[in-house]
């Protein structure tokens, strides 16, 4: 199946996507870093770092639309810390949007980090920053699997569609899917790493 | 001479299930042999018995040394194993990446790495597709990929599970040339009878995870009675 890949405008060739993937990452981290020791900010900061969101995704030809689309699935989330935020700190509606405009800026940028590098090319930046192998390996199985993953629940789902007159499944059909989705995930991974072993990976050796 | 040398090989899955039961051959240097049954026979399972990551009981001897869990590692530097299902190899991001594991595992140099994967890529006819990302290809490309990922150390043994499987006819036909084409011994788990009668040299039958038959292939392919009985016609 064809899905609507995640980084699926990495490819293209804007002067953003060939700025070295190190520089980006850097930026990003300082950015982030910087974002999060300082809490709040002047609201000209905010204003000044969304345009530069916009402008940056419209010199990498990243849709604007699309970035919307993808920051709305994680907004809910981004609210729901900003809100833990009100109820654990001051209760101050201030301290909330600040912790909404914060992350949302973060995320705003990890989106845009990961439509204008290769993903690849991200692995090999947190392997020169000497990430742990192991952890490198996870986030690569991760993009791997994901959509390997989404196949199988659209295949139980079409299965389930064309044997079922309702357009979703019920509650107990739904326990069903997950557990066979968790078994058939647990044998690919048991598979998997029998792929590894053979070729010579050794578990032992990627902690050093 | 024989490179793989099976004895009494048992193996019981966790649940108690036996799937390979008291199975022994040997295979010469060079040799194709086709493994042969239904589906559920145990073939998967004496396939990965072979290269020491199900823990059976019984002795393999591969290059004549006694496969362990110490020198299974050193053993695997000279075996390729495909699997059925290319999604299960190929595991990293992009082709080169999967391709240059193995090389990378054990340790090659860099400059020894890219040419070993070169090498790999330009067998199965895929040079150019290094940085195409693995979950982007066709099935057939996948397939492809993996067998070059088991190529990557010029190996002396590959073992190919059901290597022609949800192919269509072009591909399979290409497919079948190429695994026709490697000069190595080849371990073949597979129904594919038409295939067994063009790369076999010797064939071995087995059903419920016990050896019925060895012969070659015609001895074989030509009882039909026994191929009916063993569902593979």
């Amino acid at each position: 199946m064809k899905h609507s890949f995640f980084d699926k405008y990495s490819y293209l060739d804007t002067p953003i996507h060939r700025i070295r993937p190190e520089i980006k990452m850097i930026f990003f981290l300082i950015f982030t870093s910087f974002v999060i020791i300082f809490e709040k900010k002047h609201f000209i900061f905010y204003i000044l770092s969304f345009v530069g969101v916009f402008l940056i995704s419209l010199i990498s030809k990243v849709p604007f639309n699309f970035l919307i689309k993808k920051i709305i699935t994680i907004l809910p989330f981004v609210f729901l810390v900003a809100i833990c935020n009100f109820f654990s700190k001051s209760k101050n509606i201030s301290t909330a949007l600040y912790t909404f405009l914060n992350s949302s800026l973060v995320v705003f940028l990890l989106i845009l980090l990961v439509e204008t590098t290769k993903f690849y090319e991200l692995l090999s930046v947190l392997k020169k920053f000497r990430v742990p192998k192991i952890l490198i390996i996870l986030l690569s199985f991760i993009y791997r699997y994901f959509f390997v993953l989404i196949d199988e629940i659209e295949k139980t789902l079409y299965s389930i569609k064309l044997r079922s007159p309702k357009k979703y499944p019920n509650k107990k059909s739904l326990a069903n899917i997950v557990g066979m989705l968790f078994i058939k995930s647990f044998e690919r991974a048991e598979r998997i790493y029998y792929a590894m072993i053979i070729r010579g990976f050794s578990a032992r050796d990627e902690h050093n | 001479m024989n490179i793989i040398e099976v004895k009494n090989l048992t193996y019981t899955y966790p649940d108690g299930t036996l799937a390979v039961d008291n199975i022994s051959f040997s295979v010469r240097e060079n040799q194709t042999l086709c493994i042969i049954g239904p589906n559920g026979a145990g073939k998967t399972t004496l396939l990965l018995c072979l290269v020491g990551v199900l823990r059976y009981r019984g002795e393999i001897k591969i290059f004549g040394e006694t496969l362990n869990y110490k020198n299974g590692g050193d053993i695997r530097k000279n075996i390729g194993f495909l699997f059925q299902n290319p999604d299960d190899q190929l595991f990293m991001p992009t082709v080169f990446e999967d391709v240059a594991f193995a090389a990378k595992e054990f340790k090659y140099k860099e400059e020894d790495v890219e040419k070993l994967t070169n090498e790999a890529l330009k067998k199965v006819g895929l040079e150019g597709y290094k940085n195409r990302l693995s979950h982007h290809l066709s099935y057939g490309e996948k397939k492809k990929v993996a067998l070059a990922s088991s190529l990557v150390l010029n190996p002396k043994i590959l073992i190919l599970d059901e290597p022609t499987s949800n192919f269509d006819p072009a591909t399979r036909r290409e497919f079948i040339e190429l695994i026709k084409s490697l000069i190595c011994t080849k371990i073949i788990a597979t129904h594919d009878l038409d295939m067994v009668e063009k790369i076999a040299d010797s064939v071995i039958l087995i059903n419920n995870g016990k050896k019925l038959k060895e012969a070659k292939p015609s001895e074989i392919l030509d009882d039909k009675e026994l191929l009916t009985q063993n569902r593979l016609i």
